[in-house]
């Protein structure tokens, strides 16, 4: 299970005059995300959706407020937890000048995979996403959706609990879209915890089973599509989104 | 600390730079530039030497003139019926420089902007003062003078050090010292290009965000990147040198210029060579990781890096200028340079030794407790 407790960040940035100021991109966030659970994690641009994902990663470390995953933090055992985690984002960049197998080894070589079992579970991989025919070519020769495909192999190739995924489907095609959702959900059905970050309100309805809502950097609604559906009296998550960003406005206002 | 995670983090940066044909390129291109400067420095030094310079007159030699400048190396004296004559053929080329002359005042017409000029000058200047002491001692002789009491009044004693100064190859010892600072220069060149790419570029290129998800502490990351600069950085110093050697060797065989300018590659040599070397990668490889970790993007930190390649060259521009200052035993990356050069021309000083050891062991050491912290702080890692 992953808890996020009460968990804020701050940031520093020059405003026009050139001076320093300071800025919350997360509010006082927290929530569970349970095992054999999709949890999606919607919002507008800028509201600190990739801030969290990237906390929660271990990436970046929270300014206040506490990360628990399995029961521990990053303080505590970073490497343990990096270990049994996943991120993939729609913006990951992998390196363009080795081949996909170069790349799947050095992810195992970092991951302290067992060099015995290390070529079968490339094969493994190589053949769940369908990547025979450029399994040997440079990551820079490759199409978005083979790259994407090839990220979503790195994630799974250690075999991880918990799975932090932002925007994975982003900018693909409905064929590469549609092979990552399959796959989210094999994952979930395998009892593994799965945070998703969407723009796509149709695709957080399909396939989260919880909800979060977060608008400039604070929880606004938090739980199951159906839920937040009756709890704006709406007919559908997309225009649950879209008055509960409106009522967020007004009380901000 | 995991080695494994070191292990990778180095070969990843490796395969990464090697197979980049632009840094591999340059990679290629810097060592290649030794031989290249040495022979070109000895066919341009040569030829400069070698040359024949023509001064034109606008009157005829007696004599007595003809003795003092029968002897001179590398110039001739050719004259012309007037000063229209002389002057048309400095105009088309024909004489490099020339001389006038109204009664006893002569005067000498050369553009010492150019390198004939300025032998000419020379020349000329030197021709002139042999035939005023020449005039000299014929008026005191039939004075019934004895010339010698009146120019050699007093007797000057020479250092015998300033002896081996003197003549054309202070210059030349000068250039080919600069030669052998080229190959810290290139070590210097080396780490701009590896750490560029690894720090500032990896943020660049989004691919930082991916290795951090990893199980892998930054301070891995930072050794490993660190490593891979110091080694290639190390192994390119090091063919640089490699090619110094034979080259330089055929070079003093195939000019003159190169004659008397020591270049010691014996064993003992070569190893505290190879060692200044290695410490120079070390060095500068975390110099160049300190500043990459400030920049705030790869131009930022490619142009704040390669202003360190002119460290190298400092010490040579001192000496040139005659204002060599103990303090640069302990200036980064510049003493190297000039320890190097006094390995090479076996003129070891063994407390610059010393200090210059042991401050780059303090500066190595330093950096790496700086950069692993500085590794560690998010502006670092996402600025």
């Amino acid at each position: 299970m992953i808890e996020i407790k009460n968990v804020s960040k701050e940031f520093t940035k020059k405003n026009e005059k050139g001076k320093s100021v300071k800025f919350l991109a997360d509010k006082d966030i927290s929530f569970e995300v349970h095992d054999g659970e999709i949890l999606g994690l919607l919002g507008p641009n800028g509201a600190g959706k990739t801030t969290l994902l990237r906390m929660i990663a271990g990436i970046m470390k929270p300014t206040t407020g506490q990360i628990q995953i399995d029961n521990t933090t990053y303080d505590k055992d970073e490497i343990a937890i990096k270990k049994n985690i996943s991120f993939l984002s729609g913006n990951t960049k992998l390196y363009k000048d080795i081949s996909c197998v170069e790349l799947l080894k050095m992810c195992a070589g970092y991951y302290g995979m067992d060099k015995s079992i290390v070529s079968n579970r490339i094969d493994e991989v190589i053949a769940r996403f369908d990547m025979e025919s450029f399994k040997n070519q440079r990551i820079g020769s490759l199409s978005t959706g083979q790259v994407q495909r090839l990220g979503v192999s790195r994630c799974v190739l250690h075999d991880p609990h918990y799975y932090v995924l932002d925007e994975a489907t982003s900018g693909l095609d409905i064929i590469s879209s549609q092979i990552i959702l399959d796959f989210i959900k094999e994952e979930r059905d395998k009892g593994k915890c799965i945070i998703y970050s969407t723009h796509y309100m149709e695709e957080a309805e399909n396939i989260c089973d919880r909800v979060v809502l977060l608008n400039k950097g604070k929880k606004i609604a938090e739980g199951t599509p159906e839920e937040v559906v009756k709890q704006t009296d709406t007919s559908n998550i997309r225009d649950a989104f879209f008055k509960l960003i409106g009522d967020s406005r007004n009380e901000l206002e | 600390m995991n080695w494994n995670n070191i292990t990778i983090t180095f070969w990843k940066e490796l395969r990464g730079i090697l197979r980049d044909k632009k840094s591999l390129s340059k990679l290629i291109i810097f060592p290649l530039l030794i031989p290249t400067m040495i022979l070109l420095f000895g066919f341009l030094f040569d030829f400069m030497l070698e040359s024949d310079y023509v001064v034109g007159l606008d009157y005829t030699m007696s004599s007595a003139e003809k003795t003092i400048v029968k002897d001179m190396e590398n110039v001739t004296f050719r004259s012309y019926a007037n000063k229209e004559e002389v002057e048309a053929a400095y105009e088309e080329g024909s004489i490099n420089g020339y001389i006038t002359k109204v009664n006893n005042t002569y005067a000498i017409h050369v553009d010492t902007s150019k390198t004939s000029g300025e032998m000419v000058y020379q020349a000329a200047h030197m021709y002139l003062e042999s035939y005023n002491q020449y005039l000299g001692t014929e008026y005191l002789t039939k004075q019934g003078i004895d010339p010698s009491q009146v120019f050699e009044t007093i007797v000057i004693s020479e250092p015998s050090e300033t002896t081996e100064e003197e003549g054309p190859n202070v210059l030349i010892t000068t250039v080919f010292s600069m030669v052998v600072a080229y190959i810290i220069m290139i070590v210097v060149l080396v780490c701009v290009v590896v750490v560029t790419d690894t720090t500032s570029g990896e943020k660049e290129r989004g691919t930082l965000e991916t290795i951090l998800t990893f199980p892998v502490k930054s301070s891995e990351l930072v050794v490993g990147k660190y490593l891979a600069s110091a080694f290639l950085g190390f192994v390119v110093g090091l063919i640089s040198y490699g090619l110094a050697i034979p080259t330089f060797h055929f070079g003093k065989e195939w000019f003159a210029t190169y004659e008397e300018v020591v270049f010691t590659a014996d064993i003992v040599s070569i190893l505290w060579v190879v060692f200044v070397i290695l410490l120079s990668a070390l060095l500068t490889s975390g110099v160049c990781m300190v500043l990459a970790g400030k920049a705030k993007s790869y131009k930022e930190a490619q142009s704040s890096l390669q202003a360190l390649s002119i460290l190298p060259i400092v010490p040579y521009f001192m000496k040139m200028m005659d204002a060599s200052l103990p303090i640069m035993d302990f200036v980064p990356i510049a003493n190297c340079s000039a320890l190097l050069n006094d390995i090479v021309i076996a003129s070891i000083n063994y407390s610059s030794l010393l200090n210059v050891l042991a401050s780059t062991v303090v500066y190595i050491v330093a950096i790496l407790a700086y950069i692993s912290k500085q590794y560690k702080k998010e502006e670092t890692l996402f600025s």
